[in-house]
């Protein structure tokens, strides 16, 4: 028999795919590892503008990216 | 009737995300205390070598935003956010796939972090064996990072293939089917990706400690995950099967 796959939020009767939920914890899953292994400055050019230049993300997570094993220069 | 009724309290389902991400957590805390216990000092190392190198560069202008310090704090807050979003990612695959794919919850979980261990620390340390501050290779930042997040997409790939095959055919050809699906794409990764050379000279006793500390630091972090995971499954999931069978035997 197949297993529900859908839920119900509290009394509001909101009725929520796992699909979806699982479609956004991957998206922000990526943002987050994206931020901590990867980026060069890319996500605060993004969020705060382009005047920004400083690799912050990267010299503030450069340790464990180093030994997380992640390209880091 | 009692197999539906367990069954359905066996599958977590948005629970995977309290799952996951504690059992991230735990693993990121797990890696952090190695990093500060073994880690940082290989690491110190490579980075006085490489100050060494380029005094006279930070003579000239360069100001870091950071003090060492500050970098080791940020590695503790790096590594928890990480576990953070490889748990958000483990528990989005194991919803997005469902319980016919993934399994039994306690067996989907090993499953799943055996698949993240292997593309996330695996393969990389085999095509691309970190490198220590300082240390420049040959290939460009951006082709060397494009070929990481390939390498892992490949090993997640040849999962996803081989979990297909297992489910789609029988016998011993599944089997067959089922490991090549797993190699292939890891193996054509490795092959056709961009090979790297370590392009600074350096002492290859340090490098190779490094690397070591690096491997390990990854190996603490899945295996700090999945047993918090287990012991989560356990717990939550245990408890749910457990209700569910007391309702069965009240009817």
């Amino acid at each position: 028999m197949a297993v529900a796959r859908t839920l119900v939020l509290g009394t509001t009767g909101i009725r929520v795919n796992e699909r979806l939920i699982g479609v956004l914890a991957v998206a922000v899953g990526a943002v987050l590892f994206y931020a901590v292994m990867l980026d060069h400055g890319q996500l605060i050019n993004l969020l705060i503008g382009s005047g920004v230049t400083g690799n912050y993300l990267h010299e503030l997570f450069h340790d464990g990216r180093h030994l997380g094993g992640a390209p880091c220069h | 009737m009692e197999r539906p009724a367990t069954e359905q309290a066996a599958w977590p389902g948005p629970g995977w995300l309290r799952i996951a991400v504690l059992a991230g957590l735990a693993g990121g805390l797990a890696a952090a205390a190695w990093n500060s216990l073994i880690g940082e000092a290989v690491l110190g190392q490579a980075i006085k070598l490489e100050d060494a190198a380029t005094k006279h560069v930070h003579a000239v202008a360069m100001t870091e935003p950071f003090t060492r310090r500050e970098q080791q704090g940020g590695m503790v807050l790096g590594e928890l956010l990480l576990g953070c979003g490889l748990g958000l990612l483990i528990a989005g695959a194991a919803l997005l796939a469902g319980p016919r794919f993934i399994g039994p919850a306690r067996r989907g979980w090993l499953a799943l972090i055996g698949v993240s261990a292997w593309s996330f620390l695996v393969l990389p340390a085999i095509a691309y064996p970190a490198l220590p501050p300082g240390v420049e290779s040959s290939l460009s930042i951006d082709t060397r990072q494009l070929s990481y997040v390939t390498l892992v997409c490949s090993g997640v790939l040849g999962a996803t293939l081989a979990r297909l095959a297992w489910l789609r055919l029988d016998g011993r050809l599944r089997a067959v089917v089922g490991a090549a699906a797993f190699l292939a794409p890891a193996l054509l990764a490795v092959v056709l990706l961009p090979h790297e050379h370590v392009a600074t000279p350096i002492d290859h006793g340090l490098l190779a400690h490094f690397r070591l500390v690096a491997v390990g630091s990854q190996a603490v972090f899945w295996g700090l995950t999945g047993i918090a995971g287990l012991w989560l499954i356990d717990h939550q999931v245990g408890a749910a099967v457990q209700a569910a069978r007391a309702r069965l035997a009240r009817r």
